[in-house]
């Protein structure tokens, strides 16, 4: 089904207008671009990172894709706090192929107030190839997040980007006490027509029931989208045969709205789980994508 | 909601089970979860109706149909909206049922004269526009002379009765417990439908579970519904 007629929605402009003008919090942004050349390798053509970020430099650790390069994004604040808006921008130049990846979850604290907000804004030019895995969002009681990330996928780039959340309670309580979680991603063409709008909101979960009893049974979720053509047909197949098996884990593999991939959602009882999910659906879907291997196994 | 006798009538026409309405192929995931054992009994399905009903239907296709009621006659924007409607669908068997659900209905109506549904059928002809099911009922219930009110009721109540109808045919409840059911959830319902419509860049949706159900249903070999 090609959709030929741009949808007037303009995600630049769909999250909700902040309660207050943030005064209190930071406002970092980090912005890298990735170049292939250089032996035959991609490297960080250029790079601007200010506080909370830092990042390593780029390694180059799979030995079936020596120039696939990884980079790992690192926060030195502790987490999100109200106020803050933090942003990110991803550049992929053509033929360049990256990981960027963070160091660890991300701890989103109470907030009195205001909420945080984080920006991801990544751009895959022609064949260019990005796995973008951020480890999961760890919303504490009255914690209010709004997170967009907005993919410009070029006819011939794939990329497999991966979102997550938990919800915990340092005081034990295994009810969701965040007040507020608004998740929007969205992956447009090239020529900026929305092609993918997975825009995810929740309210104060623990005043309902019914919204209560998943994320009390699934304090865990994720998604992954697998962008862009295939060199296997059946990748949803793949995809769908490792995910069904885990006992603590629920989860289903579709194809992605207008053509543009697939997509994974996942639900899971503890964050072991999740993370053999997540690494299950990376693992086949580079080898589906980009013809390689995995050949790193992430400790976090 | 003040309803006089005629508009009474035709909203029991249009939204009777008895009409071709086309979304009886529905289960949104109810055939999945029931045979993963997620949904087994009359609360469970309870809550899944409500989960349906409050974060996907009010948050999503009630601002849909609002923003399409809106629309009037303007198809280059509801052309739009269809579009976004597609873009804020993930599961594929729902996304082809609801378009599906929509010809089929678009079809019916085109037999019985709704001129609102014949031009814009026209226009899905030549423009490949996805003719989601929520497009279509609201097009063709605001030419009936319906209020926005009183289509999102219909919206809503064909949502119920094809989600009970669907749980009747997959045999978790019998009649009686589909009719507790629909009167169980009528204040939570009523509570919505007197809220703020969703504005076109507020609409969102939150039901992992039946949209994951309906992604595994897209890999059973046997099924009864088409999502």
């Amino acid at each position: 089904m090609n959709a030929v007629i741009k949808p007037e929605f303009n995600p630049a402009n769909s999250l909700t207008t902040p309660p207050t003008q943030t005064t209190h919090g930071k406002q970092g942004r980090a912005e890298f671009a990735f170049d292939y050349g250089h032996g035959d390798r991609t490297y960080l053509a250029r790079q601007y990172v200010e506080y909370p970020f830092h990042i390593t430099r780029p390694h180059y650790l799979d030995n079936s894709w020596p120039g696939f390069a990884t980079l790992c994004l690192q926060s030195v604040s502790g987490g999100l706090f109200q106020g803050d808006r933090v942003s990110l921008k991803i550049s992929m130049a053509p033929d360049s192929a990256a990981q960027v990846t963070t160091q660890a979850s991300t701890k989103v604290h109470t907030m009195e107030r205001d909420h945080a907000r984080q920006t991801v804004e990544i751009i895959l030019e022609p064949a260019s190839y990005l796995e973008y895995f951020s480890d999961p969002m760890i919303l504490f009681p009255h914690s209010k997040l709004h997170t967009t990330l907005t993919v410009r996928l070029a006819e011939s780039a794939k990329g497999i980007i991966r979102e997550s959340f938990l919800h915990y309670d340092p005081a034990g309580a295994i009810e969701p006490l965040f007040d507020h979680y608004l998740s929007e991603v969205t992956i447009v063409d090239s020529g900026g027509k929305p092609m993918v709008i997975d825009r995810q909101q929740i309210d104060r979960p623990h005043k309902q029931r019914e919204l209560c009893d998943v994320l009390q049974n699934f304090p865990y979720q994720g998604s992954v989208y697998v962008l862009g053509s295939s060199k296997k047909n059946n990748i949803q197949q793949i995809l769908h045969d490792v995910i069904i098996g885990f006992a603590n884990g629920y989860g289903g593999v579709t194809a992605l709205p207008n053509q543009c991939g697939c997509f994974v959602r996942l639900l899971a009882k503890d964050g072991i789980t999740l993370r053999k999910m997540h690494d299950g659906v990376a693992k086949y879907a580079r080898s589906a994508l980009a013809g390689y291997e995995v050949g790193t196994t992430w400790r976090k | 909601m003040q309803v006089d006798d005629e508009t009474m009538l035709i909203m029991m026409q249009q939204s009777d089970s008895f009409f071709p309405s086309g979304n009886a192929s529905f289960s949104y995931g109810l055939e999945s979860l029931i045979q993963d054992e997620i949904v087994t009994n009359q609360e469970h399905l309870k809550k899944f109706l409500l989960r349906q009903l409050i974060y996907r239907w009010a948050s999503l296709d009630r601002g849909v149909l609002s923003a399409t009621f809106d629309a009037g006659i303007d198809f280059k924007r509801i052309e739009n909206i269809d579009c976004l409607l597609e873009a804020m669908t993930m599961p594929r068997e729902i996304r082809e049922g609801s378009r599906q659900a929509g010809k089929a209905l678009l079809s019916v109506h085109k037999r019985l004269g709704t001129q609102k549904v014949i031009a814009y059928a026209d226009r899905i002809n030549k423009k490949n526009i996805p003719g989601h099911l929520v497009i279509i009922q609201t097009l063709a219930w605001s030419d009936t002379g319906l209020s926005k009110q009183q289509c999102c009721a219909m919206s809503a109540h064909t949502l119920c009765i094809g989600v009970m109808g669907a749980a009747i045919r997959l045999g978790i409840i019998g009649h009686i417990a589909a009719q507790q059911i629909l009167v169980s959830v009528r204040p939570q319902l009523g509570k919505v439908l007197q809220s703020e419509y969703p504005q076109l860049n507020e609409l969102s949706a939150f039901t992992p579970i039946s949209e994951i159900a309906s992604m595994r249903h897209e890999f059973q070999p046997s099924r009864l519904f088409a999502n």
